[in-house]
């Protein structure tokens, strides 16, 4: 143990004048969705658990945490600007911070509270990274240095001061080279240039993003094989590997946009150890206590391989690879973080004793696919360039989970295209053999339909894997399925060929396709068959031990490991994988739906797909699916837990048409795309009005009035008030929230009525501190509390401080990613948001 | 695609897709739950007269090499899985695993649901024989309660005849009880001059060979079915030339030194279990593959020092002599397949044996 690892666990110890601040995560953003916000969820709970002082900053409009910090005090302020958090640290009186819940955002703060001898100056203690490791990865090139120092390959790489000095590189280096920027603000971009020209671009950009005007030139490795790992060090020194993927695309997409798949299907065992070993070596040197994820480029044809990236923090892979194995991987950071062993970190109840030390080993497959909203925009008329490059462009991601490739393949797939409208086996048969061939080099975001087409015309698995630069192995996989789909469509209403089917993932309305029937029939054959799911347990030791993990996926073999609960069963279907807009939004409505269900006393069962889905945090409800949303999904979960109540968000109109055929009791949580002041840049105000008949309100009753905008003026124009007009009823069909909508500019006329967007929902239950989300919840379930009611009766909004808190989109910088033929301008392609507030102040939720 | 069935001695019945060799087989059935390493695996010479499990859904994707075999023939019996990739494609590959297993005539099935068979063998007490059969009728049945596997699985594996493993280091003999290749490369790391001696052979032999280190192999099988003569030659090596135990080797020590083996109520087979090196207190990982353990009570604490524990089934995971340089370890230091981490086990007993250069 090194001394500051001393000094951290000795300092955990005299907890009484220790105040720990807890850096958020913001506004969301490309590769940034809820799982830092289900991290420090789970975090703040860790600390509570330990009686812990901590104070939580953030200025995130859907962070749940915000609302239910667990005893921690929350300020509502910008924990990436300096001098917030310097003002936060300073109020109230900060010794320790916590910057690994926060992104890459958090540790550029930490490195400047460093680099202005601040830390040191207050003797204030870091945990998770010491302060040398938090300056390393901020800075490539001393990354680099130190990786050489270790002896582990790095990229031949190199910084230049301009753009003369990076021209000299690159030609040292030799064309493709990638281009970055040290220390860039924001995400940092890797942008591969291959001539002259592309270097010309990428340099201006990466200067300009670079807070110290310098960029690093990098000898290209695309077309290497890609992989991450996962690596838990406690501050004993001991480490465990908690997971690894494998990317099916190669180095050159970048990861986030990459198919991937844990466990790792096409490494050797030697392989597998000596990238494993590497990772402990970095994770040792760089003295984690906590989580790091190190990415590297496999070069099998030389045994070799280059380090790519290490991220000492929590971020997309390790909320994956948590998803995947069941080890409550945030719970086990944050106490070893605090100091904690691993082998005396206490577990939920229903794992097994000291799970927290087992390296967990898998008996599934989880596919993780990327979902890119390319075609939301399309659909307006403006085209996007496709080509997936180094720069992320995908705005969510689904997983598949099954007992085999295939399966796991094609129910990530489904979860993806949960509209059905482009996921059919020819969805591409219009494409020309010539652009077939210009996207098996350049790969577009539909990958696997263009595979699965190019095997339909005949390409064979090794052309493919030549032009593709992909593991042979997955074409021999897609393969089967193009096989099985060709065996499926000759056999029509043959029951063995629906049960190898459905045993491979396909779903019934893609053998309905194939059958040219519809999805009913399929499902009604299936069963009458006996042809049902079983669902198997998502837990970390592959069967060995009996760990009562509540999350499952099924899959269609002997044993079913789920059985129903008892008591009344609430069943929540949430977002999903995100798409622009109001994906994180949607996650903190719904998981607050699933809070409040469960803090009535319902068992709650949570459906998803999204690996980073803050409603699949585990302490929050009772059990989680982590299944596709088709309907036949949703009535095969049904069918076993037998819900009381179906909540399922208001966009999904197929699965709510479908499901109100069949249950009585579906509980929509309306909602609007986005609202409608920002989508068309006129001005609005805007009026709330919440409405259930279940409390007895016959006419849709006014709360209040209040000012949701996105834009400080149309707020103060609010305050001026808006004469009182009751919306129209037959617009209001549900329960729920609505908004009356008034040009500003035209004296107040009234113009729409629509349900209110989960954006403004969030807005509302921040600017208010009263839990509106949590209100309806109770309204719904016929459990209104004296509270709620004087909320509604006050018109509480004029009681609160609305007046004060904005909330600002964040630019996404989706011209420099998608580069659309005409500017995307509007809230709904924008995928978050800040609070805005003129000071930082302690924010607190009632209900 | 051909359709075959793995049944079970209790008397189940699963039903799945042949690979690798069209034999008929039985064996005794155990679960793996390593995710990488299935060619060492099935390689290993401990898997002599049984058919393994693995529960990692997909195996044979990176093919069969040169470098990952543990024995130069398996004597596993069978392979069970839920997916095999009929392809190889992985770039050091010479064959593919169903190419292998036919050529050694092993049989293998997959389209089992081996999370419910795995589970189900977790909680049955005591070993369970099973075959894998084109027709599950009352005859395979009758076929597999017949079966009588032998209980002299090291006499089946082990070396008949020395062999040497030439190096220009120290002069280590191993004594083969189904050794696997995986002992030898660490030893030929390290440079040492290895001859390889069949388990029958005398203390005296041995000890003309001048050996600086003795390594008592991994092997199959319950270590009380091999002949008292082979406890005795440990007992009169240990006190005269460092030794090392590993596996069915490390029992054997244990039982020389007047501790018991009982057979664990569930066998454990996988490289995920933190071991506890208690001197130093380090935890790291390694792979297992273990039926049989020593009795902690067994234990006479003036002859023998606990070194290692499991810390999810505290089982004895290493053994010191108090008075003689003999040491061992239940677990596979050799990392083939598994965690690089335990093969400081061979350092130490390098180091020990450089000792007794010394004193010579």
């Amino acid at each position: 143990m090194t001394a500051n690892e001393n000094k951290q666990s000795a300092e955990t110890d005299s907890s009484q004048s220790q105040r720990i601040l807890v850096l958020g995560d913001s506004a969301n953003d490309f590769g940034h969705e809820t799982e830092l916000d289900a991290a420090a969820y789970q975090t703040l709970s860790v600390l509570h658990r330990h009686n812990l002082d901590a104070v939580y900053l953030n200025d995130n409009p859907y962070s749940f945490t915000m609302d239910n910090p667990c005893g921690a005090t929350v300020v509502m302020g910008d924990p990436t600007d300096l001098g917030t958090v310097r003002q936060v640290i300073e109020s109230e009186h900060i010794t320790t911070i916590i910057p690994v819940v926060g992104g890459r955002d958090a540790m550029r703060t930490i490195e400047e509270l460093i680099a202005h001898d601040y830390l040191d100056d207050r003797h204030i203690t870091v945990l998770g990274v010491p302060l040398t490791t938090v300056r390393l990865i901020n800075n490539p090139a001393l990354m680099n240095q130190t990786l050489r120092e270790l002896n582990e390959p790095v990229i031949q790489s190199q910084v230049a001061s301009s753009t003369s000095a990076a021209f000299d590189l690159a030609r040292e280096i030799g064309f493709p080279v990638i281009v970055k920027s040290v220390a860039p603000r924001g995400e940092g971009d890797r942008v591969l240039a291959e001539s002259a020209d592309q270097l010309d671009d990428a340099l201006t950009e990466a200067f300009a993003r670079s807070r110290t005007n310098q960029v690093i030139v990098d000898q290209s490795i695309v077309g290497l094989k890609e992989v991450s790992f996962e690596v838990l060090r406690d501050a004993r020194g001991t480490e465990l590997l908690l997971g690894a993927l494998e990317d099916m695309d190669p180095v050159g997409i970048h990861a986030a946009d990459s198919i991937e798949i844990t466990p790792i299907q096409t490494l050797t065992d030697r392989e597998y150890q000596k990238l494993r070993q590497a990772a402990f070596r970095v994770a040792r040197r760089l003295r984690v206590v906590g989580l790091m994820h190190i990415q590297f480029a496999l070069d099998p044809v030389h045994d070799n391989y280059f380090v790519m990236k290490v991220d000492p923090y929590y971020d997309r892979v390790s909320s994956l690879l948590a998803r995947a194995s069941g080890y409550p991987i945030a719970l086990v950071a944050a106490n070893v973080m605090l100091g904690v062993s691993l082998a005396e970190v206490k577990l939920p109840s229903g794992f097994a004793k000291r799970t927290a030390l087992i390296e967990p080993v898998l008996d599934h497959v989880v596919v993780r696919l990327p979902v890119f909203s390319f075609d939301e925009v399309q659909r307006r008329g403006i085209t996007v360039d496709r080509q997936l490059t180094t720069v992320q462009k995908s705005v969510g991601a689904t997983l598949g989970i099954g007992r085999s490739v295939e399966e796991a393949v094609l129910k990530a797939l489904r979860a993806a295209h949960y509209h059905n409208r482009d996921f059919a086996f020819n969805a591409l048969a219009k494409l020309s053999d010539n652009d077939l061939i210009q996207q098996l080099i350049h790969p577009h975001d539909n990958r696997i339909m263009l595979l699965l087409e190019a095997i339909r015309r005949g390409y064979q698995s090794d052309e493919l894997a030549e032009l593709t630069q992909m593991d042979e192995f997955y074409f021999h996989k897609l393969r089967n399925v193009y096989e099985l789909e060709v065996s499926v469509a000759e056999h029509p209403g043959d029951v063995d060929w629906l049960h190898r089917a459905k045993y491979y993932g396909f779903s019934d309305g893609l053998i309905a396709q194939l059958w040219q029937t519809n999805a009913d029939a399929v499902m009604n054959q299936a069963h009458s068959a006996g042809i049902i799911p079983t669902f198997k347990t998502l837990e970390p030791t592959a069967g060995e031990f009996s760990e009562a993990v509540p999350s499952f996926y099924s899959t269609y073999e002997l044993e079913n490991e789920s059985t129903p609960q008892s008591g009344d069963v609430a069943l929540v279907v949430t977002t999903g994988a995100f798409r622009l807009g109001d994906g994180a939004a949607g996650e903190y409505v719904m998981t607050t739906v699933v809070s409040e269900l469960h803090q009535q006393g319902i068992k709650t069962v949570v459906i998803s797909n999204n690996p980073n889905a803050l409603s699949l945090i585990p302490q929050l409800g009772d059990k989680q699916y982590l299944e596709p949303q088709e309907i036949s999904d949703v009535l095969a979960i049904i069918e076993l837990e037998h819900p009381k109540w179906i909540f399922v968000p208001g966009n999904r109109l197929k699965l709510i048409g479908a499901l109100r055929l069949r249950h009585e009791n579906v509980i929509v949580i309306n909602k609007d795309k986005a609202p409608k002041s920002a989508q068309d840049g006129d001005q609005y105000l805007t009026r709330v009005v919440f409405h259930t008949s279940k409390i007895g309100v016959a006419d849709p009753q006014e709360i209040a009035q209040t000012a949701v905008a996105h834009d400080r003026q149309t707020l103060k124009a609010s305050e001026q008030g808006v004469p009182g007009i009751a919306a129209e009823p037959g617009a209001m069909r549900q329960s729920g929230y609505y908004q009356t909508l008034f040009s500003a500019l035209s004296g107040h006329s009234r113009m729409v009525t629509t349900a209110l967007p989960f954006t403004t929902l969030a807005l509302l239950n921040k600017g208010t501190g009263i839990n509106w989300v949590r209100l309806l919840v109770r309204a719904l379930l016929d459990k209104t509390t004296t509270a709620d009611r004087q909320h509604l009766e006050q018109g509480a909004f004029k009681t609160t401080t609305t007046d004060d808190v904005a909330m600002i989109d964040v630019a996404s910088r989706l011209d420099l990613r998608w580069h659309p033929s005409l500017p995307l301008q509007g809230v709904q392609f924008k995928l978050g948001a800040k609070l805005q507030v003129p000071f930082p102040r302690q924010f607190v939720i009632k209900g | 695609m051909t359709e075959r069935y793995l049944i079970l001695s209790d008397g189940t019945t699963y039903k799945g897709q042949a690979f690798g060799s069209p034999a008929t087989t039985s064996g005794n059935i155990v679960f793996n739950t390593s995710v990488t390493g299935y060619q060492e695996i099935i390689t290993d010479p401990i898997y002599h007269n049984q058919i393994i499990v693995f529960s990692t859904p997909t195996i044979g994707a990176v093919g069969v090499n040169h470098e990952s075999y543990e024995a130069i023939l398996p004597t596993a019996k069978g392979v069970v899985v839920r997916e095999v990739a009929e392809v190889s494609t992985n770039r050091q590959r010479t064959l593919s695993l169903d190419q292998f297993l036919r050529f050694n005539n092993i049989p293998g099935i997959s389209g089992i649901d081996t999370r419910q068979l795995v589970r189900k063998l977790r909680t049955h007490v005591g070993p369970l024989n099973a075959s894998i059969v084109d027709v599950a009728d009352e005859h395979a049945f009758d076929q597999l309660n017949a079966t009588v596997l032998t209980n002299q699985q090291v006499a089946q594996v082990a070396t008949p005849r020395p062999y040497a493993n030439p190096g220009m280091g120290h002069n280590i003999v191993v004594i083969d009880f189904g050794l696997k290749s995986g002992i030898l490369r660490e030893l030929a790391v390290r440079g040492a001059n290895v001859t390889v001696m069949p388990y029958l052979t005398s203390a005296d032999a041995i000890l003309n060979l001048d050996p600086d280190g003795i390594v008592l192999s991994s092997g199959p099988g319950d270590p009380r079915n091999l002949p008292v003569s082979v406890l005795t030659m440990i007992k009169t090596l240990e006190t005269r030339i460092p030794m090392l135990g590993i596996g069915l080797g490390h029992e054997l020590f244990a039982l020389a030194n007047d501790a018991t083996i009982e057979r664990l109520p569930v066998a454990h087979q996988g490289m995920n279990h933190p071991i506890r090196e208690i001197i130093t207190n380090r935890i790291m990982y390694a792979a297992q593959a273990e039926e049989f353990g020593v009795d902690r009570d067994s234990i006479d604490r003036n002859q023998l020092l606990i070194t290692h524990i499991d810390l999810i089934d505290r089982s004895i995971q290493g053994l010191r002599h108090r008075d003689y340089p003999a040491f061992s370890v239940q677990f596979f230091p050799d990392a083939a397949p598994g965690p690089w981490e335990a093969t400081q086990v061979f350092d130490d007993f390098i180091e020990l044996t450089g000792t007794r250069g010394e004193q010579r």
